[in-house]
């Protein structure tokens, strides 16, 4: 779940008359990552693609057009097209579908035009003054007239236009999916080594399948694929991590920073939990948890790429999240809940637990504990990262003898009376630092400092949103509701709008700086990234 | 009548907090400018440009952090 999965190189050998059922097989499977062959080797050349390509490409420029001028680009299909009747009839349906759209399409355009032309002949006014021949002013007048006509043709277009839509739009969006498919798998032997009656697929796949892989090639193909197994480490190996499905969206957030690389440890679980706890610790508001907790659903029925959909799904958590930490500091659209509703405790314990303006400090040591834990957190995985690449040696002294550093600093802080054996230890784990990454590594001991003081934005950034709606709600109910009916209304409009700008700028703010500690403070602890996401043959670039 | 230190000790933690603010518009001015080049040329970028941008913060957050300090725990303590 953490580590990346374990890969092997695999060549696929096996003679051409099976060389498109082994792509059928496996682009179904979706197992193996292709190792484009360059055309190095002797004797073997690149593929060629297969026969019904150009036609399929005829098809898809025509879907791909109606889609754009229907507004279809973000819709996916809803099912998958398993087989196809490339009858004649097909061909005639889609040339007439396309005439039929692009001549509404134009004829619409024309009438915008026209429009827009006759509303500046409106504006110019009594066109009587200008002094035109009678001619011209007749001819203008009728223009003029025609424009509720036009107004009405337009409109009868866009109908039309939209029950084409509605009409065709799964037509379309499964047609253009299934051929965008075939073209590629057509495209495929462009990527593999051919001989003359022979192919060699070379590509990575990861260990536990092949077996399953090798078994469905020899059943769809009768026993005349090979399939070989090298035991070949090397760079450029891919990387694939099971993340676990609730959390996947993390995977974004890491994906944008680096593609981890195969030797290490995939940050994504850690970041699933961090990075929605520091944005509720942030936005810290029981209001603005639900708002948000309910823009993401309006959103998720509206917005349809998978792109959105998984970042709408990461916003889920981070609701709750929200949600709780409101609950945890009394906060309610900046209204102290429990203040309001005259509750001061439940089953003992004082509520709210921590008032974010009035528990400064006690807030802002938490602050900088939750980075000790993050940070040590980062150290550790990276001494496991290092341990399992270089050894134990290598580990201890590059990332044991930080969080040893780390706790000295702790320590002179919090126990000032133990100055002199925390000075010591600090001296023998700053030896054991320079053994283990060079003189360098003695101005990094500030900078892990610095990384520690930034936790506070956890408070600081928090502060500032609460402010700014205590301000709202000050000026709102005490100057503005009281006053009369029309300051009332002035007093609500102000309560809707500041609370929906600072909605915003919440929602902004924290998202980034939750990013920024995972990033600058979090990974530059282990992290070296730079790996090759895993992309079998039959995903789409459009769908990673 | 406050005292001199507290006034002393206000002054500061405004200080801390407007000057870091400064420095913290003068770095994100240079990377703003930079991110919008960026995103002209091409637009997909505008996630990490935002969060580039934001980076320099940090100093700002300290100000506000040596501010909070001197508020919360300096003067109480004298």
């Amino acid at each position: 779940m953490l580590k990346p999965k374990k890969m092997n190189k695999v060549l696929i050998v096996g003679s051409k008359d099976v060389l498109e059922s082994t792509i059928n097989t496996l682009y179904d499977l979706r197992i193996i990552h292709i190792i484009d062959y360059q055309g190095a080797e002797e004797g073997f050349e690149i593929g060629k693609p297969i026969k019904k390509t150009s036609l399929f490409s005829e098809y898809v420029l025509s879907l791909r057009a109606l889609k754009d001028v229907l507004n279809l680009s973000d819709k996916s299909a809803d099912r998958e097209m398993k087989d196809f009747e490339f009858s004649k009839e097909f061909r005639e349906r889609l040339d007439h579908l396309e005439n039929e759209v692009m001549k509404k399409r134009k004829k619409l355009e024309d009438i915008q035009i026209l429009l827009s032309d006759i509303e500046k002949i409106d504006d110019v006014g009594e066109l009587k003054k200008l002094g035109l021949s009678e001619d011209v002013n007749s001819i203008m007048l009728d223009l003029i007239n025609s424009k509720e006509n036009l107004i009405k043709e337009k409109q009868e277009l866009e109908d039309e236009l939209k029950h084409i839509n509605e009409e065709y739009r799964n037509f379309i969006v499964t047609a253009e999916d299934f051929l965008s498919r075939e073209i590629e798998k057509a495209e495929t032997p462009l990527r593999l080594a051919t001989t003359e009656n022979t192919f060699v697929i070379e590509g990575w796949m990861p260990s536990d399948n092949i077996e399953h892989a090798r078994e469905e090639l020899q059943k769809s193909t009768g026993d005349k694929v090979h399939v070989v197994e090298l035991d070949e480490v090397e760079d450029g190996m891919p990387t694939y991590v099971e993340t676990p499905k609730p959390f996947k969206p993390f995977d974004t957030l890491v994906d944008m920073f680096s593609t981890p690389n195969y030797d290490e440890i995939s940050p994504t679980l850690l970041i699933a939990f961090t990075f929605p706890l520091f944005y509720g610790f942030m936005l810290g508001d029981f209001g603005y948890g639900l708002s948000l907790f309910g823009l993401v659903h309006i959103l998720r029925r509206r917005m349809h790429t998978p792109g959105w959909q998984s970042l709408l799904n990461m916003m889920a958590y981070v609701s709750y999240f929200t949600m709780f930490f409101g609950l945890f500091y009394g906060e309610f659209f900046g209204a102290e809940i429990y203040h309001v509703l005259g509750i001061d405790n439940i089953a003992g314990l004082h509520l709210p637990i921590a008032h974010r303006l009035e528990e400064i400090v006690p807030l802002l040591a938490a602050s900088v504990g939750i980075g000790v834990l993050h940070i040590t957190a980062g150290y550790i995985i990276g001494f496991v990262n290092v341990y399992r690449t270089e050894g134990l040696k290598h580990a201890v002294l590059e990332k044991v003898s930080w969080i040893g550093i780390l706790y000295c600093i702790i320590g002179f802080l919090l126990l000032p009376d133990y100055i002199i054996p925390l000075g010591a230890a600090l001296v023998v784990f700053s030896v054991m630092m320079m053994l283990g990454e060079g003189m360098i590594g003695l101005l990094e001991i500030f900078t892990l400092i610095s990384h520690l003081v930034s936790y506070t934005r956890l408070l600081a950034v928090g502060l500032s949103s609460v402010g700014i709606a205590l301000a709202i709600n000050k000026i709102a109910f005490d100057l503005l509701l009281p006053n009369g009916i029309f300051y009332a209304i002035l007093g609500v409009l102000l309560l809707v709008m500041g609370h929906t700008l600072n909605l915003a700028l919440g929602i902004i703010a924290s998202f980034l700086h939750s990013l920024r500690l995972q990033y600058v403070e979090f990974f530059t602890k282990f992290y070296k990234g730079g790996g090759i996401k895993f992309t079998p043959l039959g995903i789409r670039n459009e769908e990673v | 009548m406050a005292d001199l230190t507290t006034g002393l000790i206000a002054l500061s933690a405004a200080l801390a907090v407007g000057l870091t603010g400064f420095a913290s518009a003068i770095a994100e001015r240079q990377i703003g400018s930079a991110a919008v080049g960026a995103m002209a040329e091409k637009e997909e970028l505008f996630g990490k440009a935002l969060l580039l941008t934001v980076i320099p913060e940090t100093i700002v957050i300290f100000g506000l952090a040596v501010a909070l300090i001197l508020l919360f725990v300096v003067l109480p303590g004298l």
